[in-house]
This record gives C-alpha cells, sequence and structure tokens, in this order.
C-alpha cells in the first residue's frame, strides 16, 4: 500500500529539526575539549575551514538531493542512479545501529538528572559512574547482567521515540523540535551566564581562547577540525536528505544549510563558553591547573562535572539538574532523527504504514540496545562508535561527494537549489563537492586506517576490535547490499518515468 | 579574560552568533516567498 508524504508544518518546523538533529552530545562534551586541546582561539581557522568547506556545502548537498528527489535516502539516491541504492541504505542502517548505542549515553544522563537532586555520586564520581552505576566488567566479552536502572531508562526512552516518530513529522517530530530546542538553547545560555561569572571562571576562558598558533601547523588539528564539523552536522547519517525530503515543493535549500551549520557551530560555541567556565572554577577551588580537569565525553559529563556540582554545595544541584537535563534534550532530538532516518527507508521501501515500521524499528532496537545495558555496554559502545564513525561515516561522505561530485555532477544539484532559493550558490560549491571534500574525506580515512594498522583502537583485544568494531562496518555494509537487492513495494518509485516526474 | 582571548573570543562570536543573525534575517525578510 503506497502512502502519502510527510511534510513539515512549516520551514520554521524543518529547521529546528534540522538544527535539533546536528545539536547533540558532542556539541556539548566534545567541542569545548577540541578547542581547548587543539590551539584555543587559533582553531577557529581550521575549524573555520572546515564549516565553509565542507560542513555547509555538504550540507547544502544532502537538502538538495532529499528535496529534489522527495525521497528518504535510499530512495533519493536510487532515483538517482539505480546503482547507487545501497550507498543510501548504509547511513540508514548505521543510524539505526549509533542509536541503539547513542540511547544508552542518554539513558545514562536520564540517571543522572535524577542523581543530581541528592548529588548520589558522592564524592569519588570516578568509582560511582564505573563500579556503581554501570557496573562495568573487566572485560568486552564478560557482560556482567543487566544494569536495571539503565534498563529502565532505555526503556522510557525507547517509548518516547517511538511515540514522536509514531505521531508523525509535523505532529511529532516538529512538534517536540519546537518545545525541546528553544528550551535547550535557554537552558544553554542561562549555564554559560552563571558558568562564565562563578569565580575563576576567567582562567578557563583565557585557557580556552589563547590562541596557541603552532597547533595550526599541525594536519591532526585540521583533521580534528574537519572531524568535529562533519561529524557534528549530522552529516552521512541520512537524517539530512529524509528531513529535506518532507519540505514542499518552493522553500528555500541554500540559506537553511547555512542556517543550520551556523545555529549547530554557534550552540557548540556557546557550550565551551559554559563548559570552560565551570572547569576554571573547580581548578580554581582545588588549586589546580585547567590541564588537571580539563578532559571530555563520558570522563566530563559523568565523570568531572558531577565532581564539580558538589563543590559548589545547593547550586551544584540546580547546575546538575540543568547540565544533565541539556544533554537529555540535545540526544532526544538526536535520536528522534535517526529514528526517522531508518524508518522513513523502510517506509518507502516496503510501503508499509508509518505506525508498523516505527513500532517494527523501535522494538527491535529496543532488543538490540538491551546488550549496551549490560555491565560490558561501555566496551561495546567505544569499539563500535570508534569504527561506525572513523570507517563507515567518513566512507559514505567520501562516497556521496564522489558520486555527486564526478558522476552525477554537482551542477545538477547547484541548478535545483537555485531555483528555488533567495540566494544562489555559485561554482566555488561544485569545486568544494568535487575536490575539497573527497580529498579531506580521503586523507582522514587513510589516516584513520593507518593509527588502526599502527595501534589497534583503545587496547582493546583483536578478537573484540574484528567482533564489535569491523563486524558492525561489515554487518552494516552486507545489510545495505541486501536491502537494496530487495525490490521497491511499487517498482515505478524508482523507474525513469517517476524519476524525471520527481527531478 | 585576557585581551588577546577577549578578540578570539569575539571572532568566534562574530563569525558563528552573526553568521546565524544575518540567515536568519534573510529567511525572516523573504518568508512569504516560501
Amino acid at each position: 500500500m503506497a502512502h502519502k508524504r510527510d511534510q513539515w508544518g512549516s520551514k520554521l518546523g524543518f529547521i529546528l529539526a534540522a538544527v535539533g538533529s546536528a545539536v547533540g552530545l558532542g556539541n556539548i562534551w566534545r567541542y569545548p575539549y577540541l578547542l581547548y586541546s587543539c590551539g584555543g582561539g587559533a582553531f577557529l581557522i581550521p575549524y573555520f575551514c572546515a564549516l565553509f568547506t565542507a560542513g555547509i556545502p555538504l550540507m547544502i548537498l544532502e537538502f538538495g538531493m532529499g528535496h529534489k528527489y522527495k525521497g528518504s535516502t535510499p530512495l533519493a539516491l536510487a532515483r538517482a542512479n539505480r546503482k547507487w541504492e545501497w550507498m543510501g541504505w548504509w547511513p540508514s542502517v548505521n543510524s539505526f545501529l549509533i542509536l541503539t548505542y547513542y540511547i544508552i549515553i542518554l539513558s545514562w544522563a536520564v540517571n543522572y538528572l535524577y542523581f543530581s537532586i541528592t548529588q548520589a555520586w558522592g564524592s569519588d564520581t570516578n568509582s560511582f559512574f564505573f563500579n556503581s552505576f554501570i557496573k562495568l566488567s573487566d572485560s568486552p566479552f564478560h557482560l556482567n547482567g543487566i544494569v536495571w536502572p539503565v534498563f529502565i531508562g532505555l526503556a522510557l526512552l525507547w517509548l518516547l521515540n517511538w511515540y514522536i516518530c509514531y505521531k508523525g513529522v509535523s505532529h511529532g517530530i516538529e512538534r517536540l523540535n519546537k518545545i525541546l530546542l528553544p528550551t535547550l538553547v535557554g537552558i544553554m545560555i542561562i549555564i554559560v551566564i552563571r558558568g562564565a561569572t562563578l569565580p575563576g571562571a576567567s582562567l578557563g576562558l583565557n585557557k580556552l581562547f589563547t590562541p596557541d598558533w603552532s597547533k595550526v601547523m599541525d594536519a591532526k588539528v585540521w583533521m580534528a577540525a574537519y572531524g568535529q564539523v562533519f561529524f557534528s552536522l549530522s552529516l552521512a547519517m541520512g537524517v539530512m536528505m529524509t528531513y529535506s525530503s518532507y519540505l514542499p515543493e518552493k522553500t528555500d535549500i541554500n540559506n537553511s544549510a547555512f542556517i543550520t551549520a551556523f545555529a549547530n557551530c554557534g550552540f557548540e560555541f556557546l557550550a565551551a563558553i559554559g563548559v570552560f567556565g565551570i572547569l576554571g572554577y573547580m581548578a580554581t577551588s582545588q588549586g589546580v591547573g585547567i590541564e588537571d580537569v580539563a578532559t571530555q565525553s563520558i570522563g566530563l559529563a559523568f565523570v568531572a562535572f558531577p565532581k564539580v556540582f558538589t563543590v559548589m554545595g545547593p547550586l551544584g544541584r540546580v547546575f546538575g539538574i540543568l547540565f544533565f537535563g541539556c544533554l537529555v534534550f540535545a540526544g532526544i532530538t538526536s535520536t528522534v532523527s535517526m529514528v526517522e532516518a531508518f524508518s522513513s527507508a523502510l517506509m518507502d521501501k516496503t510501503g508499509l504504514s508509518r505506525k508498523k515500521i516505527v513500532t517494527i524499528a523501535c522494538s527491535l532496537g529496543f532488543l538490540i540496545s538491551i546488550l549496551y545495558a549490560t555491565g560490558a555496554g561501555l566496551y561495546f559502545l567505544d569499539i563500535i562508535d570508534n569504527f561506525i564513525n572513523a570507517y563507515g561515516t567518513v566512507t559514505i561522505g567520501l562516497l556521496e561527494a564522489f558520486v555527486i561530485g564526478w558522476f552525477y555532477g554537482p551542477g545538477k544539484i547547484r541548478e535545483h537549489t537555485n531555483l528555488i532559493s533567495y540566494y544562489p550558490i555559485g561554482r566555488w560549491w561544485d569545486v568544494m563537492i568535487k575536490f575539497v571534500t573527497p580529498v579531506v574525506l580521503l586523507y582522514m580515512l587513510v589516516q584513520n586506517v593507518l593509527t588502526e594498522i599502527k595501534q589497534p583502537y583503545g587496547g582493546y583485544s583483536l578478537n573484540a576490535l574484528l567482533i564489535f568494531g569491523w563486524g558492525s562496518i561489515i554487518l552494516g555494509l552486507i545489510l545495505s547490499f541486501f536491502i537494496s537487492k530487495r525490490p521497491w513495494h511499487d517498482a515505478s518509485l524508482v523507474s525513469p518515468v517517476k524519476r524525471r516526474e520527481n527531478a | 579574560m585576557t585581551t588577546q582571548s577577549l578578540v578570539f573570543f569575539i571572532i568566534g562570536g562574530l563569525v558563528l552568533w552573526g553568521g546565524l543573525a544575518v540567515t536568519l534575517i534573510i529567511a525572516y525578510k523573504n518568508r512569504n516567498n516560501d
């Protein structure tokens, strides 16, 4: 049974959803440390270069493809060239795989939101997180049973994701983002204002922005900047093409891509000020240097920050609730986009109703993610996240830019977006898609492989890396090829006649 | 904050938040064309 394609209720709704998808945990816990450790203010040079030469051009490409071919990622690519369908399934499947572990971190954040009320983590936040809370086992092959508080958070989050996507694009996803995104920005502004005015905050902010020009000459810093922009904007994950396919015929594409990119990067810049203001306060209150307290990722959110909140006393309870609330809100708007990217592709392929597909996808996702709610969950998460991002997502971005740049012709996408946008983009965009983006992503991929050969990731055993790391990449590829060989429920969807109608 | 770090904070803020403001104004002015 063919289904009518959903549409956004307004362009604002689309932009908020796209920004909501891009703004995630990485903006809050990865970018601040990256800015600090990769040259401070000097890092802004490679960062802006990455934004204007790869981030925004790829965003226009994904928005343009999704809008032109009015389909989820596999359908859009199949309509462009029937042989490229698998390239659309790979990001959709990867998105689903990422979702199964990303949601675990949100479950931790939901638990910590609750812990913030009593500051249940006590004085040894490191031991609390790893031993008492997630009950980390000694190896990826020792599951150590299910961690029930994580499991309960997981169930609630899957239920919420299911409900939002079940309600549809305008009544579910758009409405959620219209509430959560302004709330998230509001909370972050409160954190930044208070964080930057804490005693000692200036120490953190000086360390964050003082330029170290020697770092700008380092190729690794440039790769880190391109990596941050690429991953942070939810590119090559199937989300942006899917979201733009729900736009009406006459809509602005070019400016929407700029808004999404600026909003995402503006948010992480804001988050960096808040995070380093608070870290400056912590360093001053403990009489240590910023380098002793500055950290990122799980260590920042679940170990360092809870410690700061304890030091703050009653104010720390409020800060804890605001901070973990931020993580949860930023995460939910991203998880919903991943559910949608995967479900939309399956809806297009099978013709089954949204309600059936979303229910199947969320039930399956929930069952898989239980694996991450065990004592070995952090190991699985760490390995799979590294491999999917370093090899899967980078390769997909590279393929996207390569086939569009060299086979399809970027000019066709540019002409399409220029026809409906307020301001046209010039031929510079073709150059970025054809040369700059593929070269940078290829370099990044080669570097990742060389690093992996020299030193296997994270000190894990070869078996663990083969099974969970390379296994997840191979699984994604096999599933993509397998699904792409299955027929569409309506063959005319990708037939040349239908393609001309949609082009 | 030192003057040097303040300068880079302003540059970052101008490009990112300024860029966002300009693009939002463009979208608002053309809202009836969509």
